[in-house]
């Protein structure tokens, strides 16, 4: 009987698609263009989250990139790469990743894992011919002799079974190793969700400078307070910091309900709101007295209230505050400089400017570098330097998945790009009174040939 | 110290000649002098090092003069143990060349002021951040060894037709070395980032920040070499790749964060 013409199936949309998502060569291609995309937006400006969702923000913004790109602005901004982590085709390229991940796991994880625990021992002789590695030799000695010299040479972990013409061995070596790219790709699905809760369930509040004493209502619905009791700081005299740490209590509903330290690096976290320290500026404390010994009071610049004690917070950003002496009619000015080399000053400075109504030109001037007083108009005002706390407020329900995920993927990559998994058949028959011994080899990643034509040239050696 | 890091320069000079000389004629004589110079020199400038962070009390990657002092040890090193690990001498000349740029830059050229010790800022005296640094600076040799790997066979497969270089390593055998090296850069990498990324979560809240975005991107093309590895793809490709890859690590590594370009 004529041999049934095998007709080869013609291959229909969906399982072209299904091949297109599932292939090394697309997550390739992603990868080479998250990589190109990412590169863009480190080399190109890009616009902050908060600026990008406030229309007349980023126009203001555009304008201020328009003088550097001049036409090109209109075209960067179409693509999208003045923002490219928010925009709609970089979001496209990471569900398209996470998709071929999905897919490829869900086409290889079960043979993947069925081959592992199940390994076929006794291959078909096309396969010895047709394996990615595969050599064949013969030899004089005896079929036992073979088997057991190849045995030798192979893993720990060998099966042999015996067949009606040939016997067959089977050897591996890590070969859970293998897991690590399903344990990665898990982990990288599990990460973008991580990613995704944070940004829908999370929220973050960044630069809340407070002064000892000072309060910051939390807000999003936590009825959470933050309040500074006390701030350290170490510094060296040019201004580096050696350490510095915020002594806070957290209220709930007013009621006081947690007292820590927050240093850098070791936040405090109370009901998942987590608060950072994140850094500290320098701040005067300014009073004043009039020449009978009455407190003044003082109007900050920018504040309704008038108070008999001013906190003047500064930063290298804001480093001017002043504040009115109303029964005085006087106007005070202080500028912050981290430092004056050409003063000689080598850590942190005040300029401070007294300014009577309707006279332009100050009427006293002169540096503050410390605590201390100065008079004007028989009033003595009495300066305290110090400092205050940044703080940053963190709510992120996605952290735990993020973290998870990622140490997934490490362990997964590490599993399958470092450890060498790798797999050896082989087939020893007896014909016309010689051995014949057919190897196979597959290595699941570290790909080098070279292993394999070591080992066959070894057991070669051996068995001849 | 300077005289120290000269001496060391002087061992990589000498080991360099040799690796060359060694690519010339491929007599074993001449490969031992090459690695005992390099190691030579890779003892000086670990001990420099040592001395340097026994003074300043920290580890010695808190400026740019450091920075590249160490990753030139990182090179040296990773240079050593893929020339045990593979038996092949003849990489070390590319490996080397990188290193003896870049120590070249940090001994030689950069000024006197850049080389004053650097105190860390409070949020990076942390062991955690430190450990991503070395980690991070280690795969970078790696990366260099891959990237040299990748020189040589280009240079071999240039020359496949000439007989000056037939006794060079087979390109099946410089390919697996390519790979070997991306591969422990890679893993070394991908925990340095881990543990990074936990540092930053601990200090800021948050995983990562745009700011250090080119390490990730470095890992992102070194995936993408793995990747590539896994369609199969060998030779001319993959060498042009960790070359292709070794210009992001220089780039996210030096000119970028020290120059802001």
């Amino acid at each position: 009987m004529a041999d049934e013409i095998q007709i080869p199936k013609k291959r229909d949309i969906l399982d072209t698609l299904w091949r297109f998502f599932s292939s090394f060569r697309l997550t390739f291609s992603l990868l080479v263009l998250m990589a190109i995309a990412l590169s863009l937006g480190k080399i190109l400006p890009q616009a902050t989250g908060r600026t990008i969702a406030e229309p007349n923000a980023y126009a203001s913004w555009l304008a201020s990139v328009e003088s550097r790109y001049g036409g090109l602005t209109s075209l960067l901004d179409a693509l999208g790469l003045f923002y490219i982590t928010s925009s709609f085709w970089f979001k496209l390229l990471l569900a398209t990743l996470a998709f071929n991940v999905i897919i490829s796991e869900a086409e290889r994880l079960i043979p993947l894992l069925y081959s592992i625990y199940r390994p076929e021992i006794r291959q078909p002789e096309s396969f010895f011919a047709t394996a990615i590695h595969h050599a064949s030799f013969t030899t004089s000695k005896g079929l036992k002799q073979t088997v057991d010299k190849v045995r030798a040479l192979l893993f720990r972990k060998t099966i042999v079974e015996e067949g009606p013409s040939a016997i067959y061995i089977y050897s591996e070596r890590l070969r859970f190793a293998e897991l690590g790219i399903p344990l990665a790709h898990i982990g990288l699905i599990i990460l973008l969700i991580g990613a995704i809760l944070s940004s829908r369930l999370g929220w973050r509040e960044e630069g809340i400078a407070l002064g000892k004493g000072q309060a910051y209502e939390v807000g999003h619905n936590t009825g959470l307070a933050l309040r500074l009791d006390d701030f350290e700081v170490e510094v060296l005299p040019d201004g580096t910091p050696l350490e510095f740490h915020s002594l806070v209590t957290i209220l709930k509903n007013g009621r006081e309900v947690k007292r820590g330290s927050i240093f850098p690096n070791r936040p405090l976290s109370y009901e998942g709101v987590t608060f950072y320290q994140s850094s500290y500026g320098p701040s005067l404390m300014v009073s004043g007295m009039d020449e009978i010994g009455e407190l003044l009071l003082l109007q900050p610049f920018g504040e309704v209230e008038a108070k008999e004690e001013v906190s003047l917070l500064f930063s290298e950003e804001r480093n001017e505050r002043s504040f009115a002496v109303p029964a005085q009619n006087l106007f005070i000015r202080f500028v912050f400089f981290p430092s004056l080399p050409e003063q000689g000053i080598a850590g942190p400075s005040f300029l401070v400017e007294a300014y009577k109504g309707g006279v332009v030109e100050p009427i006293t001037r002169g540096f503050v570098r410390e605590s201390g007083h100065f008079d004007i108009d028989g009033a003595r005002y009495e300066i305290k330097f110090d400092h205050y706390s940044i703080l940053r407020l963190v709510k992120d329900p996605g952290s735990i998945f993020v973290a998870f995920g990622l140490l997934l993927m490490v362990v997964g990559f590490i599993l399958s790009f470092c450890l060498p998994s790798l797999r050896i058949w082989a087939m020893v028959a007896e014909e016309e009174g010689k051995v014949i011994v057919n190897l196979a080899g597959e290595a699941a990643l570290i790909g080098s040939p070279l292993w394999f034509s070591r080992l066959a040239e070894e057991v070669e050696r051996e068995c001849s | 110290m300077q005289l120290i890091f000269s001496g060391a320069y002087t061992c990589f000079l000498i080991a360099f000649a040799a690796h060359l000389a060694y690519l010339a004629r491929m007599e074993d004589k001449i490969g031992l002098i090459g690695t005992a110079m390099s190691s030579a020199g890779g003892l000086f400038l670990l001990v420099g090092l040592g001395l340097r962070s026994y003074y300043a009390g920290q580890l010695p990657f808190f400026g740019f003069y450091e920075t590249l002092l160490f990753f030139t040890l990182s090179i040296v090193c990773a240079h050593l143990l893929m020339e045990r690990l593979t038996e092949a001498k003849a990489v070390g000349a590319f490996s080397l060349a990188i290193a003896l740029l870049l120590g070249a830059y940090a001994i030689f050229v950069l000024p006197s002021t850049a080389k004053l010790y650097s105190l860390p800022h409070p949020f990076f005296s942390d062991i955690l951040f430190q450990t991503h640094i070395l980690a991070t600076l280690i795969a970078y040799g790696f990366f260099a060894s891959s990237c040299g790997a990748g020189l040589l066979y280009l240079v071999r497969d240039a020359l496949s037709k000439r007989s000056f270089g037939a006794s060079w390593p087979s390109l099946e055998k410089i390919d697996e070395i390519i790979y070997r090296a991306a591969v422990i850069g890679f893993a070394l990498l991908s925990f340095g980032i881990s543990v990074g990324a936990w540092f930053f979560y601990r200090a800021f809240g948050s995983f990562w920040s745009w700011e250090h975005a080119w390490t990730f991107i470095v890992w992102l093309v070194y995936l993408a070499f793995l990747h590539a590895r896994l369609m199969r793809l060998r030779g001319r490709l993959i060498a042009v790749m960790s070359i292709l890859g070794f210009i992001f690590v220089l780039l996210s590594a030096f000119v970028i964060p020290f120059y802001g370009v």
